[in-house]
């Protein structure tokens, strides 16, 4: 029914118990990691991040999707 | 007359009825893939997956003792929408863990300490095997703070270089796209003919992540992000943004 999608592991049984002791250390901390809002912002271009403009970007990953959204439901700007 | 009328409605309540139990089966494949996804970095699969497969067990419960189109056929959209959404948050959850990990490694500068100056005890790193990360917990005598160090030591040192930050910064749009992807489908009502298209793609960019970063020994570094992260954060550069 699924086709034959096949996982590889990329993981030893004993490199997947060690992951999950790491993972569960890190569980009950107070200190999550906070992600900063990096719209508009700064972003990696050759080793130095610089402020960057949106038609710098050599990756968009908003633009053409939500383009597609906005011409199916009619919004404009 | 009324009485062919009945057995066509009987046959096709019954032909959903298995339409329905096919898709319940379908969807425990999907999700016993997602599992083994998590299980491979150690994460925890999401409770509410769980409860949201249960509950569309209960929908499939009611159908069954339906006999009427309507009735089935609600049923039947009910045990959909909890399915769709027990998967669609099952992606989620694992790219978002996956993308947040990603991130701190690539903005090392902004979110870690740098340790680039100072002189590590270099019996740490004396017998590293293929996998290092483990390695190195075990040579730090799994000491959390001595282990993170080392781990971001080596790191900036042995590890980083401009391409691998080109390469991260790929695998975050990738994983951004793919979300941001789910999302919308659900606000466009958007389903895919092939019900396993999404976790295709989800299977196929974590095989990405997971070719791309094993060879620099990257890879081994992401399920220890959040316990570096935790000893080795600077939160005060966070500020800057």
């Amino acid at each position: 029914m699924m086709g034959n999608l096949e996982i590889i592991s990329f993981f030893s049984a004993e490199d997947r118990e060690f992951n999950r002791e790491m993972v569960v250390r890190s569980m009950n901390q107070e200190k999550s990691i906070i992600m900063p809002e990096r719209r508009g912002g700064k972003m990696l271009m050759d080793d130095l991040f610089k402020r960057s403009m949106y038609q710098d970007r050599q990756y968009d990953f908003t633009s053409e999707i939500l383009d597609e959204y906005r011409k199916k439901w009619g919004i404009t700007e | 007359m009324i009485q062919e009328n009945k057995n066509d409605s009987l046959d096709y309540s019954n032909a959903l009825k298995a339409d329905c139990a096919n898709t319940i089966v379908e969807f425990g494949e999907q999700f016993q893939i997602l599992q083994r996804l998590y299980d491979e970095f150690g994460l925890d699969y999401p409770e509410e997956c769980h409860t949201n497969y249960r509950d569309s067990w209960f929908h499939y419960r009611k159908l069954y003792n339906k006999k009427d189109i309507i009735s089935t056929s609600n049923e039947k959209y009910g045990l959909e929408e909890h399915l769709l959404r027990a998967i669609k948050d099952a992606q989620i959850c694992f790219l978002q863990q996956i993308g947040q990990w990603l991130e701190v490694w690539y903005h090392h500068r902004e979110f870690l300490c740098d340790y680039s100056g100072l002189q590590m005890n270099q019996s740490l790193f004396d017998s590293m095997g293929t996998n290092w990360v483990k390695s190195l917990w075990e040579s730090s005598g799994k000491n959390e703070k001595i282990f993170a160090d080392a781990c971001v030591y080596w790191y900036k040192q042995n590890i980083y270089s401009a391409e691998l930050g080109r390469q991260l910064q790929t695998l975050i749009h990738n994983l951004k796209n793919l979300i941001l992807d789910l999302r919308l489908g659900g606000m466009n009502i958007f389903r895919p003919l092939d019900n396993i298209e999404y976790v295709r793609r989800s299977v196929a960019l974590y095989e990405e992540i997971c070719f791309s970063l094993k060879n620099s020994g990257m890879l081994y570094l992401l399920p220890v992000t959040s316990l570096i992260y935790r000893n080795c954060s600077l939160d005060a550069s966070l500020q800057g943004w």
